[in-house]
């Protein structure tokens, strides 16, 4: 556990979303390449999660959330060193267990008994499903009924996305809403096909928190090719 | 852990008294170890009074929907914990079969394993898809996310606290107390019922009240297995947890209970003065 402000060693913390899990590993494999002498040390919770810890203090010097409410907040109250940049972007899939389930359209969502998994409120993942469920209620014929039909089956309210994926992935949730770029790295879990009018994009904003040239150059590195190529390997969209 | 020669009765060997005050140094440690030990809930309590989070939180629903499902869930776990635990203690005590050794240490290893992988664990066995969950799906019972397991998460959980210490209470009763009431006609039944059970009582009601605080506490396996939603699976110690990421107020509100029930059992439970034999306590 490193102090910040005393600790002088040269490693970077990194605070990043769960759902940039594993992208960040080969973000640190390519980091590493360009920067030998700087190694990362990477913590993932629910972006709501690590906001919070940097609040209390956590020795954070570079915080990646998966949108970009959580660093414009830290950054206008004071806590940040540079304002938030945004480096990447992902949509919103509805994800089910890959063995025929529950939930086969979109519409499913709604019958009774189905298990919708969920995460906490206060993670971003939670307002992009939010968004998406009020997109695609717009489409059924009685938007209001169905909407309040896929709430009644939130089953459980995890704690980051992963969470999520995985109780999906385990077969004990019937769905899920997560990134696209979740579902790439598991093989247990489909994609259930969401009308065309439902399309929520997810932005990641990255956001220096400590002082210091190192976390400035990491935080602009993620703007570069060589990182654009990773998110791109990974499915996210790059770029502002 | 218990003493040995514990027959049950109220000359207890008085306890010896030492005459020697001991040094300054080990007052000084002593005093650092308790004071490490207060703090955080000194702590607590003293942000729960000067935010006057408590009773506006109390007003909120989510802690009293919190509230609610943890006693009836508890109580439920502790009814299960007594029906199953006792005969389990009873015969860990009394018998002696091949394998003793691997069901007892069945029995202590809830206390050591992580709650966590208990979660995982419970989701593996008693899950959807898990190796009894087709055997249950038939009974039409689906487990995870319903309050049931939360009340499963507890009973594994707790019950190896309960076990223990009522293990330890039926072998503290003195054979030939038991023998003499054969001897004098009863029944089987009747030992257990009116020797064996009320000796090993203060035992079993410590073994009560430790299963119903470590259920009070459970988070991870909880958490895990049970998913965590308002009013359905979402105890004292999850609620305390989700607010934490939200406001604060809740969470102090949620944690002082627990940190106030926690405490007033455990003074209770010195009040009380079990006799020696309970185990855990004396």
């Amino acid at each position: 556990m490193a102090c910040s402000g005393d600790d002088a060693s040269d490693d970077l913390t990194v605070f990043a979303a769960a759902s940039l899990r594993d992208v960040v590993e080969d973000l640190e494999t390519a980091w590493l390449s360009d920067h030998p002498d700087l190694p990362l040390t990477v913590a993932t919770e629910a972006s709501n999660v690590l906001a919070a810890q940097i609040r209390e203090g956590a020795p954070a010097d570079v915080l990646m959330s998966a949108d970009t409410v959580r660093p414009q907040e830290l950054s206008d109250d004071g806590l940040t060193a540079a304002g938030p940049i945004t480096f990447a972007r992902s949509r919103i899939a509805l994800v089910a267990p890959i063995e025929a389930g529950a939930v086969q359209t979109a519409a499913d969502l709604a019958v009774p008994g189905v298990r919708l998994v969920g995460v906490s409120a206060a993670a971003p993942i939670a307002r992009y499903a939010g968004e998406a469920l009020e997109q695609l209620a717009a489409t059924m014929p009685w938007p209001q009924e169905f909407s309040q039909a896929v709430t009644a089956n939130i089953v459980s309210r995890e704690d980051n996305v992963r969470a999520a994926l995985a109780k999906v992935e385990l077969g004990e949730g019937d769905a899920a809403f997560v990134y696209t770029t979740d579902l790439l790295g598991s093989e247990d879990v489909r994609e259930v096909p969401l009308p065309a009018a439902v399309d929520v994009t997810a932005e990641y904003a990255a956001v220096q928190i400590s002082e210091g040239a190192s976390a400035a150059a990491f935080v602009a590195w993620l703007g570069e090719p060589r990182a654009s190529a990773v998110l791109a390997s990974a499915g996210f969209e790059a770029g502002r | 852990m218990s003493s040995p020669a514990a027959v049950r009765s109220s000359s207890a060997p008085a306890p010896r008294s030492w005459s020697k005050r001991p040094s300054w140094w080990v007052v000084l440690l002593a005093g650092v170890g308790l004071a490490f030990l207060a703090l955080p809930v000194l702590a607590l309590l003293l942000r729960a009074v000067e935010s006057g989070a408590l009773m506006g939180a109390l007003a909120g629903r989510a802690v009293l929907d919190a509230l609610v499902l943890s006693l009836s869930s508890t109580a439920v776990s502790l009814v299960v914990v007594v029906a199953f635990g006792t005969p389990l203690a009873f015969v860990l005590a009394r018998t002696s079969f091949r394998g003793k050794a691997l069901a007892e240490a069945l029995v202590d290893l809830p206390i050591v394993l992580p709650p966590s992988v208990a979660g995982l664990a419970l989701l593996f066995a008693y899950g959807r898809n898990g190796l009894a969950g087709g055997t249950l799906e038939v009974a039409g019972l689906t487990l995870p996310f319903t309050t049931l397991a939360v009340i499963v998460a507890q009973v594994f959980v707790a019950s190896p606290f309960y076990i223990r210490a009522t293990r330890a209470g039926f072998r503290a009763v003195a054979p030939d107390i038991e023998e003499a009431a054969r001897v004098d006609g009863a029944s089987e039944n009747a030992v257990l019922g009116r020797i064996t059970l009320p000796l090993a009582g203060p035992a079993i009601a410590a073994g009560l009240v430790l299963a119903w605080a470590r259920a009070l506490g459970e988070f991870g396996a909880t958490i895990l297995f049970a998913g965590n939603i308002e009013g359905r699976t979402q105890t004292l110690p999850l609620l305390v947890y989700s607010e934490f990421q939200g406001g604060v107020d809740a969470a102090i509100a949620a944690a002082t209970i627990l940190v106030l029930a926690a405490l007033g059992v455990l003074i209770a439970v010195r009040v009380m003065r079990w006799p020696s034999g309970a185990g855990w306590f004396s």
